[in-house]
């Protein structure tokens, strides 16, 4: 159905919808930060999933114009879409995905974290197979405590081992991390240069030993500004800046993405309201509970279909009316949709394909 | 380039990209015999809710499984669209409120649920091709007497009642049976009344005798819920994963993160390993807590079997079920209904 043109209140619900002026906003705060600096934006696309989306960064400048991506799946849709430029930030184990990735590497500059000697080994097997360079970046823990090295000198040993095997370019290290609450802005800036330190700690172990570094990747949106402090720092892994979450309201994105729903029932006598959206199309992992934008309501229940909240005044609802929900996981809530509704002020500016949805492998 | 990448039939299992969603046919085909017994003996037939996996094959499985299937329920109108062509009987079990998706409703034949007098009242139902009454068996105490008023004075085609339990007991099915004792013959019930929810297999036999039908729900197909409830059941579905690094000597990172294994409802367990604990899903990977002895026994790309906590939201993350037959992969289902939310 062409809805281009159209008034988003009046779309059928649940709906995925997106503020392209929102988006537009986002990344020209990125443009704006880094257009001037040593650094360059490398927008992580398991959060967006659409290489519409990921090339208006770069249209907009402050990018590098390369691209994250977390699998290789990921990977084969950004290269389709004209990428050439790619940083799995994530292992690669098994022998078909490295296949996969070393026919990738055929047409684009393909790069891909590193954590086991094992692993590496397994790449350059595959890699000289192929006849393909590979790039590596060493995954250094800075918090997380998932892939990643926990010390300087397991990534000595990697990048080591790296700058002998065949087939194999050591590019440098990366890490990614996270800030949980609501951090004061020293809070944020203390945690965040502690994070990056123990990256630069390894990067300096590394060159130490004689090995050059030529990418040092780190990021994530909470410390994007954080990052103009190093001049070691090459580029930024920012993935949850473009469409933003409710997990940042202190940094200077504002939220893009949202379930457009419907109330399709009220209980009076007991002050609640039910939405046509539940936990198949909004993320709620690990007990989260999505916000009800603009409206003082408590999550009471979210059901795979329907959500149902508390709200302080019942009696402003009437059945139809259109809500907005809001994620507090952005990543997962767009990956439970196949399209979305561009919008700009409030009129559909066309229907676009999440292409990354569903990319597992 | 090619996707989703499915591999070739005969494949191992264990062999399968990961993660994978995975159905053992066999353990499916028994878990259906296991439940068709215990219908027959109690005499319901059945209706299946295609929202628990969203896919025509396994609707078929089913329909030919059951030998009291009458017909389908869905979560909502396009869902119920794509099932519409495998069954006559369908209910659309969610308040359809606009015009758009009543008329939806109408050309596929399906009647719908309703559990309001504010949701009845602000419908056309003229054209409906039937209504449903939906009742929360958990709180009849607080059911408003005025909807059967209004179906009675509008005079409505009520097909029906469901009596949705979170969960069954004794206690509520005698609550139930003097609700039912009490149901006014103005309503003109011309179908029957539905029991759904959470209700044992076990339990079917216990429901009161006026029940003729049960909507079940994520049957044959099983989840850590659905194994805890009916231990008597085999265990059809699995995620397979990837060991992607063992950065500690206490913890393992898999391939599998909340992106494949949705866990609005709650962790998976992890099969085969006895010391396992998951410790965590961020999107893409599940870190796992074991025993150190133990964890010395596997190395990256090791595959790990992990059982969902709930496998209706566990299906709408994945395109394909990969199904396999003596651990072979035998078919490949697709998802049909996989983002229909309409």
């Amino acid at each position: 159905m062409n809805l281009i043109g159209q008034n988003i209140h009046k779309l059928e619900t649940p709906e995925l919808i997106i503020d392209l002026d929102v988006v537009d906003a986002n990344f020209n705060t990125v443009s704006n930060a880094y257009k001037d600096s040593h650094l360059k934006m490398r927008t992580h696309t398991k959060n967006l999933k659409s290489p519409f989306l990921a090339r208006q960064q770069v249209n907009a400048g402050g990018s590098n114009g390369g691209v994250c991506t977390a699998k290789v799946s990921e990977a084969e849709i950004m290269v389709e879409s004209g990428f050439d430029n790619i940083l799995i930030a994530n292992q690669v184990v098994s022998n078909d995905k490295i296949e996969r990735l070393c026919s990738l590497a055929k047409i684009a500059d393909m790069k891909v974290g590193i954590d086991n000697l094992d692993n590496l080994q397994n790449l350059s097997k595959f890699a000289y197979k192929h006849n393909v360079i590979l790039g590596v970046l060493v995954e250094i823990n800075t918090s997380m405590f998932r892939c990643g090295v926990r010390s300087s000198k397991d990534a000595v040993e990697l990048a080591k081992l790296a700058n002998e095997l065949p087939n194999i370019e050591f590019k440098g290290v990366m890490s990614h991390q996270s800030i949980s609450g609501s951090p004061t802005e020293q809070e944020r800036w203390e945690i965040g240069k502690g994070y990056i330190d123990i990256l630069l700690d390894a990067k300096k172990a590394i060159e130490e030993a004689g090995i050059d570094i030529k990418i040092v990747s780190t990021g994530e949106t909470f410390t994007f500004d954080i990052v103009l402090e190093y001049p070691e720092i090459t580029e930024v892994q920012g993935g949850t800046y473009a469409l933003m979450d409710v997990n940042y309201p202190y940094m200077p994105f504002d939220i893009a993405a949202r379930v457009m729903s419907s109330v399709i029932d009220i209980n009076i006598s007991l002050d609640l309201i039910t939405l046509d959206s539940g936990s198949k199309c909004i993320a709620a992992p690990n007990f989260a509970k999505p916000i009800l934008e603009g409206q003082d309501a408590e999550l009471i229940d979210m059901r795979l279909d329907y959500s149902v909240y508390k709200v302080s005044d019942v009696n402003k609802y009437e059945l139809g009316q259109k809500l907005f929900l809001l994620t507090t996981h952005q990543d997962g809530m767009i990956n439970r949709w196949d399209k979305f509704v561009g919008y700009r002020k409030d009129e559909v500016q066309g229907v676009w394909d999440i292409l990354g949805r569903g990319c597992h492998h | 380039m090619e996707r989703p990448i499915k591999k070739n039939i005969g494949t191992n299992f264990l062999d399968l990209d990961t993660p994978s969603l995975i159905l053992d046919l066999d353990a499916f085909k028994d878990n259906l015999d296991i439940i068709n017994f215990k219908l027959n003996s109690a005499n319901l037939s059945v209706r299946i809710d295609v929202n628990s996996h969203l896919t025509k094959d396994i609707l078929n499985l089913q329909l030919n499984g059951f030998s009291n299937a009458l017909g389908i329920s869905s979560s909502n109108v396009n869902q119920a669209s794509i099932f519409s062509h495998l069954a006559d009987d369908i209910i659309v079990d969610a308040a359809l409120l606009s015009t758009e998706k009543i008329n939806s409703l109408i050309s596929i034949n399906a009647q719908n649920s309703y559990n309001s007098l504010l949701q009845l009242q602000s419908i056309n139902h003229e054209n409906l091709c039937g209504i449903y009454l939906k009742i929360n068996a958990d709180n009849l105490s607080e059911f408003d007497n005025t909807i059967f008023e209004y179906t009675s004075e509008n005079n409505l085609k009520i097909s029906g009642i469901i009596f949705e339990y979170s969960s069954f007991n004794s206690l509520k099915n005698d609550t139930v049976t003097n609700f039912l004792s009490l149901f006014p013959d103005v309503l003109k019930i011309t179908n029957n009344f539905v029991a759904s929810g959470k209700i044992k297999i076990n339990d079917y036999a216990n429901l009161d005798s006026k029940f003729t039908e049960i909507i079940i729900n994520k049957l044959p197909l099983t989840d850590v819920e659905i194994l805890e409830y009916n231990p008597e059941l085999n265990e059809s579905v699995k995620i397979l994963s990837s060991v992607l690094s063992i950065p500690d000597d206490d913890r393992m990172i898999l391939d599998t993160g909340n992106k494949a294994m949705n866990v609005d409802y709650g962790f998976p367990v992890v099969k085969n390993i006895n010391s396992a604990v998951v410790k965590g899903l961020s999107a893409e990977h599940a870190s796992i807590l074991i025993n150190k002895d133990e964890l010395k026994q596997y190395n990256i790309q090791d595959k790990i079997e992990l059982i969902p906590a709930d496998i209706s939201s566990v299906v709408n993350q994945f395109d394909f079920i990969s199904v396999i037959k003596n651990e072979k992969l035998v078919s490949v289902f697709n998802i049909s209904a996989r983002g229909v939310y309409k």
